[in-house]
């Protein structure tokens, strides 16, 4: 295996451990508040590790279950918008004329709205946003970018001779389309998903942190980037804690894809 | 159908006639989009009789790769049409169409882009047996077993992947692939020219001996006037869309009646130094296929010593010169 | 006659991630002034990667040439050279052709601009000087209204064409030396049939030796005086063309010769070599043709011949030279076609 992607896969093998593994890392709850009046903004201690944050909270606690949210946000929301993007992508790029001009103008269309506004309109109409309807609006407003990228692919594959020679051996089209070209287009898509990851984890914590990601008192990497800025002087622990975390599986995600780019050539297997 | 001329035994004898073929391809040219048109084929009419491997020789633009591929519709003719026993090949639905696709097959020039370079080549083989049913599971892999056997393959090279092979190695798997469906024609389309000379012969032995044993009807692509001489029956020349010269091989090897066919023979190399040949290099690039010359297609940089301007005005159409040997030339027979 | 060009122990290797492909071992020839020698092979023999390494044009890494590589030109190693000596020596002294006349030139710049400009890279002449001598060169290697066609863009000429610019351009300096590497493989018969008569006038009128590099035997016939046949990295016999081909001493030049079709005159049968040219990450031991030869003993298992004289100008790397009879008699091992 490529090192790029050994690298990458055993940071995020960590980050996610101990993301699933929080309640054994940290004995205290992400929500409890102990003594908001003595505890507040308490610097790293044995007993608070990274220290706690206006409301008394473990950092650390609200760092791994925040993680925990936003990594599954992230990667739930991520594989929503492949699957889609993927579909209309190579529906667009097998079936050609007529589909592909309707289904890319949708998509001109929706590439054409910054993502963020169309968020933020829909957090306004929608105010009780649930975390799985955070994910469904993220996944359902980011594939326009993958089907663009599937489809250009499906276009370059659809004409090498191994699908002429499909055809002329008599397979049918969804045959086709799932045998022998989805498979060799995989490689651009799954660099592009890994790469996405890291993306959405970023805008997660820029909704949380503008209010309308994950509601209080749910811990997110990005509500609690929110929670230390007003502090950020006095108790930079607060927000430096899921600010570096983010830093850091953004990072390997980047890594990652880097490395799935190169070894994603068969030859090079 | 328009054969009740033909005497009964002749038309059977004939497994795929091309009718007076058309194709021309839109070329967008500059800012402003003038629309020309490429008649990449231009009014050909072929005739393969059952068993026999007609060599369609060319150089680059003439037409020949498109002609191969409108003899299976793998691409739509604009015009004229192709019957393969009778069907005609443009009344097919999709659907029949591929059925139809068992019957006739396709080899590519380059073994490593025809091949998904993401399955395995045995899976590659078996494929199409099982989607037309041919057989199932063990039985299907055991017949691809059969066929690697078949084109010279170890059978244990199933589960390698195409660029686990050599250049050779791969073309005997597309080969396979081809009469994995137990097709009656198959269009070669310059099967070797991507071969190394050691490896060539083996594919052209290869082909020559699968023909025999499966009584199958090529129709060879190739610019290689030595590889088609080798294996051909007949040969089709072609320049610029057309047909300029159609004969047995023996015939158009010895006695070449066009003046194309003539310069194509002195310019291919021959490996002996001591060789004595008539030599004869043709001046210029042939004209481009957009706007081809007027009249004859060839008198642009045709060197016939009755070359006049008949040749400018009025296209020669492909005549019988001798027995076994066609032409389109005005003066094939005055040289 | 003293060698213009004299090859000794050229040995270049590539490191590789199944390990170290040893492209060319210990390769020497010597290029005669005036004379054509050929290099002949299939692909992977290391013909290509000879003409390359002989300007030190072989990428380093992964390329590697051994250090006891010698490149003898007029008294001097080229392997040796760097900067401006080298830059003097290619295109001033040797000159190449490449295969692909598309890719070997500029798309963006005029195909007169890319003469004139290797012109100035080697002579002290004006704009003006140069832009005469580039269509001076246009008209020599017989590129019709060499004047229209001076700003004509790659594009818009044939492929025929383009490869009589990259003459012009290799030939603008009055090279000694012409390395053509497969120069017609890309053209249609005809056309390489107007390159092959073009080259061999040019090497007459201005006195070139060229080293053409080929893997069509039948270009070869009809143009070089002496042949080297390459195989896995090697060179396997050394003959003039007319010994060649009349009486090939190596197995391998045999079986090339008699698995190449002709086209003038009928065959019965192809007898292919059997089996595909090994990697060079694994030559096989003794003789590296040992494999597909029909007449291999257990002496060629275990030891590889060197380049065994074989007459007054021939050599061959066989030990039939030496023990001719070892030589199995014509067998039917004929595949395919009674």
């Amino acid at each position: 295996m490529n090192r790029r992607v050994r690298a990458g896969l055993l940071l995020l093998a960590v980050l996610f451990a101990s993301a699933a593994l929080a309640p054994a890392i940290s004995r205290h709850s992400p929500v409890d508040q102990p003594d908001v009046v003595r505890l507040q903004y308490a610097p790293p201690s044995w007993n608070h590790p990274l220290g706690t944050d206006f409301f008394s909270r473990d950092v650390l606690s609200r760092t791994l279950y925040g993680a925990r949210i936003s990594l599954s946000i992230a990667c739930l929301s991520v594989l929503l918008s492949v699957t889609v993007g993927t579909m209309v992508g190579l529906g667009a790029g097998f079936a050609g004329s007529a589909v592909d001009a309707v289904l890319m103008r949708l998509v001109d269309a929706g590439l054409a709205i910054p993502r963020i506004f169309l968020l933020l309109v829909i957090a306004a109409l929608w105010p009780r946003f649930s975390v799985t309807a955070l994910i469904l609006v993220l996944g359902l407003t980011s594939w326009f970018g993958t089907s663009r990228l599937v489809r250009a692919e499906v276009l370059s594959v659809r004409n090498r001779e191994y699908v002429t020679a499909s055809r002329v051996l008599g397979l049918g089209s969804s045959r086709i389309a799932l045998r022998h070209v989805l498979p060799n287009v995989v490689a651009p898509i799954l660099v592009a998903a890994t790469l996405g990851v890291g993306n959405m984890i970023l805008i997660e914590a820029g909704l949380s942190y503008l209010g309308f990601g994950v509601p209080q008192p749910t811990a997110s990497l990005g509500n609690m980037i929110r929670d230390g800025q007003d502090a950020l002087l006095r108790a930079p622990w607060v927000a430096i804690t899921p600010g570096v975390f983010i830093i850091v599986t953004v990072l390997a995600f980047s890594v990652l894809s880097d490395g799935l780019r190169q070894a994603s050539d068969p030859r090079s297997a | 159908m328009s054969a009740p001329a033909q005497s009964p035994r002749v038309s059977t004898d004939i497994l795929v006639e091309i009718d007076r073929l058309v194709k021309e391809f839109p070329v967008e040219r500059g800012l402003l989009a003038t629309r020309d048109v490429l008649r990449a084929v231009n009014d050909v009419s072929l005739a393969l009789r059952r068993g026999e491997i007609l060599g369609l020789v060319g150089e680059s633009g003439s037409g020949k790769t498109t002609l191969g591929r409108c003899a299976i519709r793998l691409i739509q003719p604009t015009d004229g049409r192709v019957m393969f026993e009778g069907t005609d090949l443009a009344t097919l639905s999709a659907r029949d169409l591929r059925r139809f696709r068992r019957r006739m097959q396709l080899v590519f020039q380059d073994p490593s882009g025809s091949l998904n370079p993401r399955m395995k080549v045995g899976d590659a083989v078996r494929e199409p047996i099982e989607v037309h049913d041919i057989a199932r599971g063990s039985r299907a892999r055991a017949r691809v077993a059969e066929l690697f056997g078949e084109v010279g393959l170890d059978p244990s090279y199933v589960d390698r992947y195409p660029h686990e092979l050599s250049g050779g190695q791969r073309q005997r798997v597309g080969i396979a692939r081809a009469l994995s469906v137990e097709p009656q024609f198959v269009v070669l389309d310059e099967p070797v020219s991507a071969l190394d000379v050691s490896v060539q012969a083996q594919v052209l032995n290869l082909l020559s001996d699968l023909r025999r044993r499966h009584a199958l009807t090529y129709l060879f692509v190739a610019h290689d006037l030595a590889v088609v001489r080798h294996v051909a029956d007949r040969v089709a020349v072609m320049y610029l869309g057309r047909i300029m010269e159609l004969a047995d091989a023996s015939v158009l090897y010895q006695r070449p009646s066009h003046p194309y066919t003539r310069a194509l023979l002195s310019a291919a190399p021959v490996p002996d130094p001591t060789a004595k040949r008539e030599r004869i290099v043709l001046s210029g690039d042939p004209p481009s296929p957009v706007h081809p010359p007027s009249g004859c297609p060839f008198h642009t940089r045709c060197f016939h010593p009755r070359k006049d301007a008949r040749c400018v005005e009025e296209r020669p159409e492909l005549r019988p010169i001798t027995a076994g040997q066609s032409t389109a030339c005005h003066y094939a027979d005055q040289w | 006659m003293t060698p213009l060009l004299s090859v000794r122990n050229l040995s270049v290797s590539f490191a590789t991630p199944r390990g170290v492909a040893r492209a060319v071992d210990d390769v020497s020839f010597d290029l005669l002034p005036g004379e054509t020698l050929a290099l002949v092979g299939e692909s992977g023999c290391g013909k290509t990667v000879t003409a390359l390494s002989l300007l030190k044009l072989i990428p380093e890494p992964p390329g590697r040439t051994d250090p006891r590589s010698r490149v003898e030109y007029a008294g001097t190693n080229v392997l040796a050279l760097g900067g401006e000596a080298l830059r003097q020596v290619r295109g001033g002294q040797i000159a190449m052709v490449f295969q692909e006349p598309t890719t070997s030139l500029n798309p963006v710049l005029t195909v007169g601009s890319q003469i004139a400009e290797t012109v100035r890279a080697h002579r002290e002449t004006d704009r003006a000087g140069a832009r005469e001598r580039a269509v001076g060169m246009m008209r020599l290697a017989g590129i019709p209204e060499p004047e229209e066609r001076y700003g004509s863009y790659p594009h818009q000429l044939s492929g025929g064409l383009k490869q009589r610019i990259m003459i012009a351009i290799a030939l603008s300096c009055e090279p000694r030396i012409l390395i053509a590497d497969e120069p017609t493989t890309a053209l249609d018969v005809t056309i390489q049939a107007q390159i092959i008569e073009l080259l061999s006038d040019l090497r007459k009128r201005l006195g070139l030796a060229v080293l053409l590099i080929s893997h069509d035997l039948g270009l070869v016939a009809g143009i070089a005086d002496r042949v080297a046949v390459m195989y896995a990295g090697r060179i396997v016999e050394e003959a003039t063309t007319a010994d060649l081909f009349a009486r090939p001493r190596h197995p391998y030049t045999e079986g090339l010769l008699q698995a190449a079709p002709r086209v003038d005159r009928p065959q019965a049968a192809l007898a292919a070599i059997p089996g595909s040219v090994p990697s060079a990450t694994a030559w096989p031991s003794g003789c590296r043709f040992h494999p597909r030869c029909p007449h291999a003993w257990d002496r060629c298992i275990r030891e590889e011949p060197g380049l065994l004289q074989a007459g007054a100008t021939r050599s061959s790397r066989c030990w039939l030279v030496v023990e001719p009879e070892r030589r199995r008699p014509a067998t039917t091992a004929v595949t395919g076609t009674a």
